[in-house]
């Protein structure tokens, strides 16, 4: 049993380092941890580590936009290591093999808490909160919980089987959803108050598609991606024609592309206005979506939509080039005068990043200068201007990624948790992302990779299962141990204890104070202090040893294995045979 | 069973993860936490105990988990090696295996490679040499070269002088290295045969030459080396003779 999320507990504990990669995921994911596990072919507790920061390893583990990735040091050497396909592998093989067993958490405390929107923030709100004993209950508008996992990212990327799996280990635990329940319609703030919730967490997200705002948007043949991923997924019939436009850049873009590919469209184009670097879709998205045949268009944005009877016949499209960066940092583009030209299309599907609906968010909680309806909260706490009313997700952010909602998630519960029991929102909470870094990784030359990229394929049929999973065990072993575990020694095995976290000790007397330690130290972890004595910073030691061997002195030593111990431990060993 | 060489294996926590359970149950395996943490002293110390071969594992470059373990491993064994053919055995005895996940090569195969190569040595077994006056004395100025503050001092600065410049602007190749090293595990070598012998009892220079089956002057040049650091002194003529001591404490 759970006593205190783990998250919650080290945020009040201390300072805290973090390696890169895990200091780059918004919901602070061990990623390291994790990881070591798979390295041991412990796929099972991998997944536990993961469950105890985020309820959703199989969704992330397929659709995480992983900025993990991008800040592993393994960059440095050749290629990041492949964590979002690690923490698919293990979900995976715990979803074949080892078949999640949620066991209900007792309540211990009468205070309910309302959460109004199952998507991915509100959701990871009741998980946390029904792990610290709270009885939890989601309100959801649609008929399925999941919100644009379940709504918005078609099947062939995030099966609902699995949105529906992690959905009902949640539940298993203690949540309850409410389904076909409509905030602003169904329940106010007001109604939630007068039923005794003591908190409530807005987590409604956007789901107006934003408009292209240009001549012919409303003929029939253009139907906005959010509203037209919904019908899909809603099994509403949907009709696309040959040649299909998508506006956009985004991963909603491309979901929409491959999505109107398999309903038959047998040209599917992409219309972005910057270029392909700019597109903030997933590398491999792009990638998959041209093995799928969708064709890109760079540097294009549609002037008008031309209209034959009511119904969409083509887009018409000026060039653009870039200019200047903008505010988000990437190139503004400009049009290119005179260069109109037209793709013939039957629909026109506009992708271009969600909004709120304003009548689904309470006035006293609408930020008061953003011209989009947003909820304003503070960063940190995410609490409303109303007391004990906290909101995240999408509807704080604009749209953003799952990930993100999962970080607001975590972080408004800690703040709930601190609502309801009366300590202060915003103390000890500033300084929890120190990262450690590998003090000489930029002077590793680099190497060639090592390793094939390491996929892991669309599940298939059951009886290739098996023989798929020992093959993707193995490969998944051997892409884990490429993790370099550049986080502090406790980091890598949390709780688990696969091997002993050790630390260098110097013994003063002896230090002559060369500093050959502070020059071995892969991680900087011990230097001379003022008075020439070595110091060992326990923080970022990871126990190698390697300063103890080079000593000249001998004056440094590992505090669990010293030479002594290794010689007899080896001896025994030996003598043994 | 038949007969198998003593021999042990040291290896770090993250080779054979794959089959980490198999090598659990190895009785001549201990597992540490990077195999650059191997002290050169202890190494020795073990093949003191009669330990015939060693066997180490690391993480092949680059993967090291503590970034260049795996390399600082191979320098001190490089100079293992040396020190083992300066107490004539086989270099051989110690052994530094890169291995890679992708390896298929099990740990089994390893040994048994490694367990017909010391069997086949010239000086196998060591064993036998046992309480040989000189093995012993050999073995025990081997350690204390092993724990000696110049040679851990240059080990210690040999990423930095062949990776980047020393303080004087100088890059010296791995090679180059290499050879320096060797000099200075030889020449420390003679030196903490002379400590140990006059820790034990004050001796002439000829006398000493003859007891380390050494040139005189090869002998007297070291002497005049330790005799700058203050570790001998002449501690009384006679006739004509200089007798040295040992001004060490231990």
């Amino acid at each position: 049993m759970i006593e205190v999320s783990q998250e919650a507990k080290k945020v009040e504990e201390k300072t805290r380092r973090f390696p890169p990669c895990r200091k780059a995921c918004p919901a602070n994911v061990n990623i390291q941890g994790y990881i070591a596990l798979i390295q041991r072919g412990k796929f099972k507790e991998a997944v536990d580590v993961i469950r105890n920061d985020m309820p959703f390893p199989a969704i992330c583990g397929r659709v995480c936009f992983s900025p993990c990735e991008e800040e592993c040091s393994r960059t440095n050497i050749d290629q990041a290591v492949n964590i979002r396909n690690l923490k698919r592998v293990a979900a995976d093989i715990e979803r074949e093999v080892a078949k999640p067993n949620p066991k209900p958490i007792p309540i211990k405390h009468d205070e309910r808490l309302a959460i109004v929107g199952a998507g991915p923030a509100g959701l990871t709100v009741a998980y946390e909160l029904v792990r610290l004993g709270y009885p939890v209950t989601v309100f959801e508008r649609m008929a399925e919980p999941g919100g644009m996992m379940r709504y918005c990212i078609p099947d062939f990327r995030l099966e609902r089987s699995v949105v529906a799996d992690e959905i009902a280990y949640i539940q298993g635990l203690g949540v309850e959803i409410r389904t076909n329940v409509e905030f602003g319609k169904d329940i106010t703030l007001e109604s939630l108050g007068k039923e005794g919730y003591k908190a409530v967490f807005l987590a409604v997200g956007t789901q107006e598609g934003m408009r292209l705002g240009v001549p012919g948007e409303d003929l029939k043949g253009v139907m906005n991606a959010v509203d037209f991923l919904r019908d899909v997924a809603l099994g509403k019939k949907v009709t696309v024609g040959d040649a299909v436009a998508v506006v956009g850049g985004g991963n909603s873009a491309i979901d929409s592309a491959r999505t109107a590919k398999r309903l038959g469209a047998k040209d599917v184009m992409v219309l972005y206005r910057r270029s392909r670097e700019e597109m903030p879709a997933l590398p491999s998205e792009v990638a998959d979506a041209e093995r799928d045949g969708v064709k890109f268009h760079f540097l294009v944005n549609p002037k008008q939509i031309i209209e034959d009877d009511g119904k969409v016949k083509a887009v018409e499209c000026l060039r653009m080039q870039l200019g200047e960066p903008d505010a988000s940092g990437r190139r503004r583009p400009i049009p290119v005068s005179n260069s109109e030209h037209q793709y013939v299309v039957n629909c026109v599907i506009p992708a271009l990043g969600q909004l709120a609906n304003a009548s689904s968010i309470p006035k006293a909680v609408i930020g008061k200068d953003s011209r989009i309806p947003l909820i304003a909260v503070d960063n940190l706490t995410l609490e409303t201007r109303l007391p004990g009313i906290f909101a995240g997700g999408d509807v704080v952010t604009g749209s953003a990624s799952i990930i993100e909602a999962v970080g607001a998630g975590k972080r408004a519960a800690i703040s709930i948790n601190r609502y309801l029991t009366g300590k202060d929102l915003h103390q000890g909470r500033e300084n929890i992302d120190e990262v450690t870094w590998v003090k000489s990784m930029g002077n590793i030359k680099k190497k060639e990779s090592r390793f094939e990229p390491f996929e892991h394929q669309q599940p298939m049929k059951m009886d290739e299962i098996v023989d798929y999973l020992e093959t993707i065990e193995r490969n998944a072993t051997f892409e884990a141990c490429r993790c370099l575990g550049c986080g502090p020694c406790e980091e890598c095995l949390e709780g688990i204890g696969l091997c002993e976290p050790d630390k260098a000790v110097v013994e003063e007397d002896l230090c002559v104070g060369c500093n050959i330690c502070a020059s071995v130290c892969p991680f900087g972890a011990i230097a001379k202090d003022e008075n020439n004595i070595a110091k060992v910073d326990e923080l970022l030691c990871k126990g190698c040893g390697i300063c103890a061997t080079r000593c000249p002195a001998q004056a440094i030593s590992l505090k669990e294995l010293t030479n002594e111990r290794l010689i007899t431990l080896t001896l025994m060993s030996g003598g043994m045979k | 069973m038949s007969f198998k060489p003593k021999i042990v294996s040291v290896m770090c926590n993250f080779v054979f993860c794959q089959n980490s359970e198999e090598i659990a149950s190895k009785t001549d395996a201990t597992r540490i936490n990077c195999i650059g943490m191997i002290d050169p002293v202890s190494i020795i110390e073990i093949m003191r105990n009669c330990v015939e071969g060693v066997m180490l594992f690391g993480c092949k470059p680059p993967d090291c988990h503590y970034v260049e373990g795996n390399l600082q491993a191979e320098r001190t064994v490089k100079m293992l090696q040396k020190l083992l053919s300066l107490i004539e055995l086989e270099p051989e005895r110690i052994e530094l295996n890169w291995i890679s996940p992708m390896g298929d090569r099990t740990y089994d195969s390893y040994e048994r490679h490694f367990s017909d190569k010391i069997t086949s040595l010239a000086t196998y077994p060591m064993a036998a040499r046992k309480g040989e006056a000189k093995f012993e004395e050999d073995m025990l100025a081997a350690k204390r070269v092993a724990s000696d503050f110049r040679l851990r001092t240059m080990l210690g600065i040999e990423r930095k002088t062949v990776d980047y410049e020393n303080v004087y602007g100088e890059k010296i190749s791995s090679e180059q290295f290499d050879d320096l090293l060797d000099e200075v595990v030889s020449a420390e070598f003679v030196r903490c045969k002379i400590r140990n012998l006059l820790e034990k009892e004050s001796l002439s220079v000829k006398d000493m030459s003859k007891h380390l089956n050494l040139a005189p002057q090869e002998v007297l040049r070291h002497i005049v080396t330790l005799r700058h650091k203050g570790i001998v002194a002449v501690e009384r003529v006679e006739g004509t003779t200089p007798i040295y001591a040992s001004l060490e404490t231990n």
